[in-house]
């Protein structure tokens, strides 16, 4: 009798067990929306647009409840553990998935994600989202298949900014957008002319980009033959010249049409001809930019339609002018994201933003910025056709950023790299 | 209730617990995991994604790895390891150091033996240094086919000694008066062996065999820690697959490969299972 007390004490013991197994991160999250990231990640920091939202929302149901994890592979492991069960948070950020090491292609190939067009026209809210209140190119960045998977909230044009007087040494007038073997030349030149500039100073992120341009993700296919490894070594070649503390030709770092102009202010000081350019890519042909502050809505998600709330309001015309720092009386060099950053994909914003930066000053209060340059930044900004996909960063880190490291230090040979590329790209994209 | 049966009803009892863990924790998600394998998103489609799988290169080529390291690896490992086991039961006596000694590779952990084998096969490493004294040419293990050769090494060190204990206990269960028959009827060393001690260690020889499948499966281990979620295509095995599209999310494809994986082992088993049923009968 003891022995059978016994065993059924251990079958409840286990049984009773598997009640811990539940995770309780999520169970208190009831009606409200919930959304995972790493801890103190920048999408959830304020001025982000789900910390306005849920500072704009009295609504405590419509609040976004943020579950915050340690580590990126905790992270990973929830998220792709719920999302295969049909679970999950509502809301996935395209920032979170790349920090977790995710590929939201292939996720978008699994279906994870739901089609917003499908959530627009079940909304029957007198606030619908009106898409013609938008950058129309820029929305059909989500557009894949078919199905709108995401807005972009914002984006950032591909530009550099350059004096002309360095450029015309090099390039034509006319070239509207760098390509790599410019890149090259104008380095060879500048290594001839024993210049006091450089190309770059990071080097690395060329060839970085240049691999990434001649992937495609989204249809599986990649070109890594002689003309890319030709490019690759002379680009690994970059790196010389980024040894030595020089001033660099191209300004890269453009988040904003504010920095743009700064840059051009700064030009213009040296009375010299500021320069907007397209960033090297293969097509030098099309303008492109970089589609921003990207989320998914998960299709297993029940609160699709509250979701729509926050993409509303991320979308307004007050929170991009926020956002984008549209309406700020002064800029400030020194803290300059804080001035706002990214452009617009609202039109009305993107006016106000635009407008306000061609009046307000630059370098420290004292420097208006030329008619010239602003027609020519406008004139870019009009011809961009291709607003891009974000790039993933796990093809990145599983497959290209250890390559890349030997490559440019030189413990493999370009032949190597690109066999090597070439073959773990292919189970990359085929698996 | 007869006493037979109160017994019965108390050991069933007494295996509940584990039974139920087995159910809920392989059992249930195996059926799962074939219901899965017949469906791409909520349509069935039946074979559809075994199909498909058949189809993709990747899978193909980690087949390929898989089989290939299979029939290299474990007769490589057997054979080794029953020679060191004869070798050993020559000596009247071993230390019990020394016979423990053999399970340290068993036992140490993965990430430290990860060290070891990187500092060892680097292109700047030891077996390369050696290489080049000799002078032969550099081989880069982890970006060749010799990688296949590497991970093979691996495997058979790893486990070399494991075998060789259990076939060491093996051969102690041969009666000694079966080697002294033989050899007075004229046999030598080598028909000693074939003709007397694999046919009397025929059930460790299957243990064995049984032992080092499974271990053959744990190797990803090493190939994951060495080179990571896509290792070159020399050494891109189906755990490699199976482990990747877990991350993909690619439910139909992960649970489809599963289960051809899982069969293949199963049918292995069973056909082994089978011919040791046989052969312990007919002796």
């Amino acid at each position: 009798m003891n022995k059978r007390i016994i065993s059924v004490m251990l079958c409840m013991l286990i049984l009773t067990g598997f009640t811990a197994c539940g995770n309780s991160a999520t169970e208190d999250s009831g009606s409200k929306i919930t959304f995972y990231t790493i801890k103190n990640w920048y999408s959830i920091t304020e001025g982000s647009s789900i910390w306005d939202y849920n500072k704009h929302c009295t609504d405590s149901d419509k609040i976004i409840e943020i579950v915050e994890f340690e580590t990126a592979e905790e992270l990973k492991n929830k998220l792709s553990t719920e999302l295969m069960s049909g679970g999950g948070p509502d809301l996935i950020s395209a920032d979170c998935l790349s920090a977790a090491g995710i590929s939201y292609e292939k996720l978008i190939e699994q279906g994870c994600f739901a089609d917003i067009n499908e959530i627009i026209e079940a909304d029957t809210s007198q606030d619908k989202i009106n898409l013609s209140d938008y950058n129309e190119n820029a929305l059909q960045s989500g557009v894949i298949n078919g199905n709108r998977y995401y807005i972009p909230f914002y984006f950032m044009p591909n530009f550099y900014v350059a004096s002309q007087q360095d450029l015309e040494k090099h390039i034509s007038a006319d070239t509207k957008s760098l390509s790599y073997n410019d890149l090259i030349k104008i380095n060879d030149k500048i290594n001839e002319e024993k210049s006091d500039k450089v190309i770059t100073l990071n080097a690395d992120g060329y060839l970085w980009s240049y691999v990434y341009d001649n992937v495609d993700f989204l249809n599986k296919t990649y070109s890594f033959d002689v003309e890319f490894s030709k490019t690759a070594e002379k680009l690994k070649e970059l790196k010389s010249s980024g040894n030595e503390i020089k001033e660099e030709i191209f300004n890269e770092f453009v988040i904003s049409p504010y920095q743009i102009y700064e840059y051009c202010a700064e030009i213009e000081k040296k009375e010299e001809t500021a320069r907007v350019i397209g960033k090297p890519s293969i097509n030098t042909e099309v303008l492109s930019a970089q589609a921003c502050d990207i989320y998914f809505i998960n299709k297993n998600s029940k609160k699709k339609q509250e979701i729509m709330e926050f993409i509303k309001f991320a979308l307004s015309e007050k929170e991009q002018n926020n956002v984008t720092g549209a309406e700020i009386e002064k800029y400030d060099n020194t803290t300059s994201y804080y001035n706002g950053s990214y452009f617009p994909i609202n039109k009305k914003s993107y006016k106000t933003l635009m407008n306000n930066a061609k009046e307000i000053k630059y370098l420290d209060d004292t420097a208006k910025i030329s008619n010239k340059s602003s027609e020519q930044l406008e004139n870019m900004l009009s011809q961009i056709s291709d607003y891009q996909f974000p790039q993933s960063t796990n093809y990145m880190t599983e497959v290209g950023s250890e390559l890349i490291n030997d490559y440019v230090n030189g413990k493999i040979s370009t032949q190597k790299f690109t066999d090597s590329l070439k073959s773990k790209t292919k189970i990359y994209m085929e698996e | 209730m007869t006493r037979k049966r109160k017994d019965y009803f108390t050991a069933f009892l007494f295996i509940l617990p584990s039974l139920i863990g087995i159910a809920i924790f392989y059992i249930v998600p195996y059926i799962i995991c074939f219901i899965k394998s017949l469906y791409i998103g909520q349509n069935f489609v039946g074979l559809t994604n075994y199909i498909q799988l058949f189809s993709n290169n990747t899978f193909l080529l980690a087949l390929k790895n898989t089989a290939v390291f299979t029939v290299i690896a474990i007769p490589l490992l057997m054979v080794i390891s029953f020679l060191l086991a004869l070798f050993l039961n020559s000596f009247e006596k071993i230390s019990s150091f020394f016979s423990s000694s053999f399970l340290i590779p068993v036992v140490v952990p993965i990430a430290s033996l990860i060290c070891v084998w990187q500092v060892v096969f680097d292109d700047y490493g030891a077996v390369n240094g050696l290489l080049n004294t000799l002078e032969f040419y550099t081989v880069e293990f982890f970006s060749s086919e010799f990688s296949m050769v590497m991970i093979i090494f691996i495997y058979v060190w790893k486990y070399c000694g494991f075998c060789v204990i259990l076939f060491t206990a093996g051969l102690a269960n041969v009666p000694k008066s079966l080697y002294e028959s033989a050899r007075l009827d004229g046999a030598n060393s080598f028909q000693l062996v074939t003709k007397v001690t694999i046919p009397m260690i025929t059930p460790t020889v299957f243990f064995v065999f049984l032992m080092e499948i499974i271990y053959s499966f744990k190797i990803f281990r090493e190939v994951f820690a060495l080179f990571g979620d896509y290792p070159n295509e020399n050494v891109y095995f189906l755990q490699n697959f199976i482990n990747n599209n877990y991350y993909n999310l690619n439910y139909p494809r992960l649970s489809s490969a599963s289960i051809i994986l899982s069969l293949f082992i199963i049918i292995v088993l069973l056909v082994f299972f089978i011919f040791e049923r046989k052969h312990s009968v007919s002796e």
